[in-house]
């Protein structure tokens, strides 16, 4: 591990919500400043203000990356807006070693009229590179973002996907700097352009000090050799990535129950492996796993079809289980179980959701997202970021 | 073997992040202004930086402005067109009296036009390059002075093709040019520094609260009519006073007494402006970079 290069040290700033007010302490501030008096009252908050960051202490050394998470409006784009020198704190110090690099406005300066050569000069320009680094380094900046064929043309004739493409390429190829900020710029392009950026970012993380922030949980358990959960402002935990994620990933807080359902249709119970799921549920990857339902409807017979839908931490769906027709009784309750032999879902925080469709599934009978919840365990440790693992044979010679 | 291995040892290591060469910096409440000194350097040491980035900024602003229009820098002329095209025209009718002016009016008008145009200019210009281009200072660590200096290289680029235009002028109204005529760049230089300056105090205030630049835009309209550009000073009453005090007054009746007379007695005065906008200028550079971070916590809401 190599020098620490950045320190915050009890670091704390406010902020205002209130347009007029905010703008009015803004005029206060710079004449104080002018006054050579520094912020008045560090510790008292004026009317409208609140503590944005307060009493952040963190270090971060060469080598090493730090992940930043936390929801919005925690407080972790100013405190990267303070360590990139861009606003002052209200308290602390914070100290930076080396050359600063950030990766958070991806193409920067760009003029939609130019051609993305011209804006190439630009945005490195912005960067800090000079006209002869980017002459020397613009091939090179052209083949990271694939864009050879529409280099010429104007960058407003460029889709979305190209614009962000041509904006990380420029950067990616900068000076390698001593310390680098990334907010949440690593999800750009499509997949094996986002697989590029990812193995780029690795490969300048190995040398410098990197703070990174991504709503991208596993990205950020791959990447960070420490994640900082802030919340409210404040320092809520700083650990081991997989352990700090999973605590945050926790603390949402439980989906309020979003259950609709047809008349006369209503869902009595829902238990996994014979409970009902809840934080404390765990299941083993690669074990067997048993989804039972219990419902009340109509009194008469229906063709139904069952979806049982499981969802990532982030609550994207990953992976679904879904019913042939079954036929249900006329005595206006019907149960229905779902067995899997093996679960193939990959360690971490899952959410259930499930629901009910006449055979044509051209409506719904009961759509059920009681933030069902549970959590997949297992002995081993060697998980990466994907949502799936198989538990395959293999064979070798 | 042993011998290298000593040689080795008694070699300092040099890495390729030896820290000790590495910049520090340290970021708290504390005022910049404790340190004066260190602000100063640092100001120094950035515009210096800035300079390759404010050259590509300039080309970026001067190839986008035209590249969708058919006319290109032919729009460069029409604003001082309109105006001289519009007062020969009242005066030539007789809906405004016309003056007593000692070369051809349109010529005259053309002059004080140029100049007003380059104080005009200069005045707004600051306030908007820095508007433009917050949103990359806001999010990155870039000298905003680059912005700035990228506005004033646009307008030096539209007043030399102005300049051009006068030449053509001076032959087609034959006003013999006097052999201070070169002069005339002076006045127009002037005439952008004392903007300048005053664009530039400007800033703090004008990027926080919108309604700094309508008043200018105001003042300037009205102040265009207290100086000397499309009539003479008045001769007499409290309008000459009025005339007398506008600074601009002096750099617009130098510029036409270059042209075509001789460096007459506008020496001290104009030196006076220069000396002055000169360390306005100063004051407001210093100025932006002090309240700089509270510019960008504010505008950045």
């Amino acid at each position: 591990m190599g020098e620490s290069l950045i320190i915050c040290d009890n670091v704390g700033k406010k902020f205002c919500r209130d347009l007029r007010k905010s703008l009015w302490y803004g005029l206060v501030d710079s004449l104080n400043e002018l006054r050579r008096r520094d912020v008045n009252e560090p510790d008292e908050l004026r009317p409208g203000e609140f503590w944005s960051n307060k009493g952040i202490s963190l270090e971060v050394r060469r080598g090493e990356c730090l992940g930043l998470v936390g929801r919005n409006g925690a407080g972790k784009t100013t405190l990267l807006k303070m360590i990139t020198g861009l606003i002052k704190p209200d308290q602390g110090r914070i100290r930076i070693t080396g050359m600063v690099g950030a990766m958070i406005a991806l193409g920067a300066g760009f003029n939609p009229v130019l051609t993305g050569r011209e804006n190439i000069y630009v945005n490195a320009s912005i960067l800090g590179l000079s006209t002869r680094q980017i002459e020397d380094r613009i091939d090179e900046i052209v083949e990271f973002g694939e864009l050879s064929d529409a280099i010429d043309a104007p960058v407003r004739t460029y889709s979305s996907g190209m614009n962000v493409r041509l904006g990380f390429a420029v950067a990616a190829v900068m000076v390698k700097p001593d310390v680098l900020i990334l907010d949440e710029v690593l999800a750009v392009g499509d997949l094996a352009f986002r697989n590029k950026c990812l193995t780029r970012m690795a490969e300048i993380m190995k040398t410098s000090a990197v703070i990174f922030v991504s709503h991208t949980s596993p990205i950020v358990n791959r990447y960070s050799s420490r994640v900082a959960w802030l919340d409210g402002g404040k320092l809520v935990k700083v650990g081991q990535p997989s352990h700090v994620i999973e605590e945050y990933s926790a603390s949402f807080d439980q989906q309020a129950g979003e259950t609709t359902s047809q008349p006369g249709w209503t869902l009595e119970s829902l238990q996994l492996n014979g409970q009902c799921p809840n934080h404390e549920s765990t299941v083993g990857w690669n074990e067997p796993l048993s989804i039972a339902a219990s419902i009340r409807l109509p009194e008469k017979k229906h063709r139904v079809r069952v979806k049982f839908q499981f969802s990532d931490s982030e609550q994207r769906p990953i992976a679904t289980a879904f019913s042939e027709t079954m036929e249900t009784g006329n005595s206006g309750n019907a149960q229905f179980e779902m067995k899997l032999d093996q679960s193939l879902l990959a360690p971490g925080k899952w959410f259930l959701s499930m629901a009910v469709f006449p055979e044509d599934l051209l409506s719904y009978h009961i759509l059920a997202n009681a933030g069902w919840t549970f959590q997949v365990s297992s002995g081993r440790q060697d998980f990466g970021a994907d949502r799936i693992h198989f538990q395959a044979q293999w064979k070798h010679q | 073997m042993s011998l290298t291995k000593n040689l080795e040892s008694s070699v300092p290591k040099k890495t390729a992040h030896s820290i000790a060469q590495l910049p520090v910096v340290e970021y708290s409440s504390a005022s910049v202004l404790r340190n004066p000194l260190g602000l100063l350097k640092v100001i120094g040491v950035d515009l210096w930086r800035c300079r390759g980035l404010a050259w590509v900024l300039f080309h970026r602003d001067l190839m986008a402005q035209y590249r969708q229009s058919y006319l290109g820098y032919l729009w460069i002329f029409a604003p001082v067109l309109t105006t001289v095209i519009t007062w020969t025209f009242l005066t030539s009718q007789n809906i405004v009296q016309s003056f007593d002016t000692d070369i051809p009016y349109p010529a005259y008008v053309f002059v004080g036009t140029l100049i007003w145009t380059a104080f005009s200019a200069a005045l707004t210009q600051p306030l908007a390059s820095f508007t433009a281009g917050s949103a990359v200072f806001m999010k990155l660590k870039v000298a905003p002075e680059a912005f700035i200096l990228a506005g004033f290289g646009k307008l030096a680029f539209d007043l030399a093709i102005r300049l051009l235009m006068l030449v053509l002028v001076c032959v087609l109204f034959k006003v013999a040019p006097a052999a201070t005529a070169p002069l005339v760049l002076v006045a127009i230089a002037l005439a952008m520094l004392l903007g300048g300056a005053i664009g530039v105090l400007m800033i703090p205030i004008g990027s926080l609260y919108g309604d700094v630049s309508r008043i200018v835009g105001m003042v300037v309209a009205f102040g265009m009519y207290l100086t000397p550009v499309v009539y003479p000073v008045p001769v007499a009453g409290w309008s000459r006073t009025l005339f007398e005090l506008n600074p601009m007054t002096t750099v617009v009746l130098a510029s036409r007494d270059w042209l075509s007379h001789g460096i007459g007695s506008h020496g001290p005065g104009t030196i006076l402006i220069a000396v002055i906008s000169a360390i306005l200028f100063f004051v407001g550079i210093v100025l932006l970079r002090v309240f700089l971070p509270h510019l960008v916590e504010r505008m950045g809401m």
